[in-house]
């Protein structure tokens, strides 16, 4: 079953976009920091959609998209930053590093799904 | 002989923050413009050389003065940020007016202990603002937790009313189904009946006709038997008549008599039990209610078809209009409770979002408490380990800002109008 992988270190912000996804019958698949998202895809996960945060402990988030653009199993998947950050040279930056698309916090759960539908047409929704 | 020059208004303290140049400055830098004037004559110089010493006294005199001043009234920025050289009480530089720097002191001792009373302050509020954080942390959890709860119920009672819909609509269908096969079983069943009966009646019918001809018949037996027994009778007479002679005729005249009545028991108990069945075929055909009272049966088991087959049909109409209406209203309000889940799943986000705005405060907060420790520690005289500028604490804070909302609070708090239009807050690149 293709995964929904979300990063981000707020606990709050990891429960409410499973509690979207989930609710629209995503599969979802949680990591609190871009190394441990990094460990979870080297162990074997394949997410078909990553949405992680900009600003996190260790690396952040673009960083974790270029890491994750040189790895085969996610070198296309479409990836999306979900951030407060507003400007707009860290957007561009996201940009260059690979990131399909750019989510300013908080997001409302239906353009969420909106989105994700877009990104993803591929990725079905199934009973969780 | 120059007299000392006016005073010179210390860099960076204004000039009407200065008292003026008192008596003792003015000896002092009188004497040094004398001791200068005084080299000439001392040196036998020439005029020009004469005049040349006049001006360097007066410079010196001026410098004096300045230096003076400078030394009562220090800059207050300056003299809190530059490290000072511990100076033992009592051995303060003698150009100084003891009082004026008693004075100094003393306010730079109360702003130091004044500012150390400041310290509790900065502990509590950098806790207040973790707690801050702490508890709206803990309401989202709990919000959250709740939500998914909520969810999940309504994805239950969604899935209760799809499964109940789909039971009565089935229930509907059977029941309608079931009683259109009792009607027709029903009719069926009647139709059978009614031919049977038919039958029946048919073949009592005929029983009956059979048992009025074997009453004619019976009639007649009893008419043969009648004129049998008149015969014997006349034969026994006529036997009597003949005398001897007609002894074997009486014989035959007797058993003819006998014979006569015999066959009159014989047609009497014919006939009755001709009545009995034809009594009992008369009861028959009473009870059957004649053809009329069928007929009548007939139409009232149909009317009674009717009616189970109109049962039928409302029962059908009322479970399909509660499908139709009712339930589809549960449906449609049970989705609306899914879609404002959904909603507040994603409202909760604030919470991140609030807490990255209260750290940068409390990182704002910090570096003013260094800033003020450092301020505190040069009033008296100690030396800061970081020495952090005020004017950096807010750039450093600006430095810091992620959110729009951020932005737009700094400039409307200075009266600034906000730069450039927001982005849009999403993107596909």
């Amino acid at each position: 079953m293709f995964r929904i992988l979300i990063v981000d270190d707020s606990p709050t912000i990891l429960a409410s976009m499973s509690g979207i996804l989930s609710s629209a019958g995503y599969a979802v698949e949680r990591a609190a920091n871009a190394e441990e998202a990094l460990k979870k895809i080297q162990s074997g996960l394949s997410p078909a959609l990553v949405i992680t945060d900009y600003h996190m402990p260790g690396m952040h988030g673009v960083q974790l998209i270029q890491e994750l653009r040189k790895l085969t199993q996610t070198r296309f998947t479409p990836m999306l930053v979900l951030t407060t950050e507003s400007q707009q040279e860290k957007r561009d930056e996201a940009r260059k590093a690979g990131a399909t698309g750019w989510l300013v916090k908080p997001v409302q759960a239906d353009k969420l799904l909106q989105v994700v539908r877009q990104v993803a047409p591929s990725l079905q929704a199934c009973a969780a | 002989m120059q007299t000392a020059s006016p005073a010179v208004p210390t860099p960076g303290v204004s000039k009407s923050a200065l008292p003026k140049t008192d008596v003792r400055t003015l000896l002092i830098s009188g004497a040094a413009g004398c001791a200068v004037g005084v080299l000439p004559l001392i040196l036998g110089a020439s005029q020009p050389a004469q005049l040349l010493i006049t001006a360097a006294a007066a410079i010196c005199g001026g410098l004096v003065t300045r230096a003076t001043q400078r030394a009562a009234h220090p800059a207050p920025a300056d003299a809190a940020l530059t490290p000072r050289p511990i100076v033992a009480a009592g051995t303060e530089p003698a150009r100084r007016a003891p009082a004026d720097e008693s004075r100094t002191a003393g306010v730079g001792r109360n702003v130091a202990q004044d500012l150390a009373e400041l310290e509790p302050l900065f502990s509590v509020t950098h806790e207040q603002l973790r707690s801050i954080v702490t508890q709206t942390e803990e309401a989202a959890t709990a919000i959250l937790t709740s939500l998914e709860a909520l969810n999940a119920a309504q994805v239950r009672s969604a899935g209760c009313i799809t499964d109940t819909r789909e039971r009565i609509v089935g229930f509907a269908e059977q029941s309608d189904t079931a009683l259109h096969t009792l009607a027709q079983s029903l009719g069926t069943y009647l139709d059978g009946r009614l031919r049977e009966t038919r039958a029946e009646r048919s073949t009592v019918d005929a029983a009956a006709e059979q048992m009025r001809g074997l009453d004619t018949l019976i009639v007649s037996l009893e008419k043969v038997g009648a004129s049998t027994r008149m015969l014997a009778l006349n034969a026994n007479i006529e036997a009597s008549r003949a005398g001897i002679h007609g002894a074997g005729f009486k014989v035959i005249a007797r058993e003819l008599q006998d014979l006569a009545q015999a066959s009159q028991a014989a047609m009497t108990e014919a006939r009755s039990q001709v009545s009995n069945v034809q009594r009992t075929i008369a009861q028959v055909l009473t009870a059957d209610h004649g053809a009329e009272g069928t007929h009548s049966e007939q139409q009232r088991l149909e009317a009674l078809m009717t009616e189970l087959d109109g049962i039928a049909r409302t029962t059908t109409q009322v479970l399909l209009g509660m499908v139709r209406t009712d339930l589809a209203e549960i449906a449609s309000q049970t989705s609306a409770v899914g879609d404002q889940v959904l909603s507040v799943f994603g409202q909760v986000q604030f919470q991140d979002v609030v807490r990255q705005q209260i750290e940068a405060v409390d990182e704002s907060n910090a570096m003013l408490h260094q800033c003020l420790d450092g301020l505190r520690q040069g009033l008296i005289g100690a030396e800061s380990e970081v020495s952090i500028r005020p004017a950096t604490i807010l750039e450093s804070a600006r430095s810091r800002y992620v959110t729009q909302i951020q932005r737009r609070v700094d400039a409307q708090a200075l009266g600034k109008a906000t730069a450039g239009t927001d982005a849009p807050d999403i993107e596909l690149f």
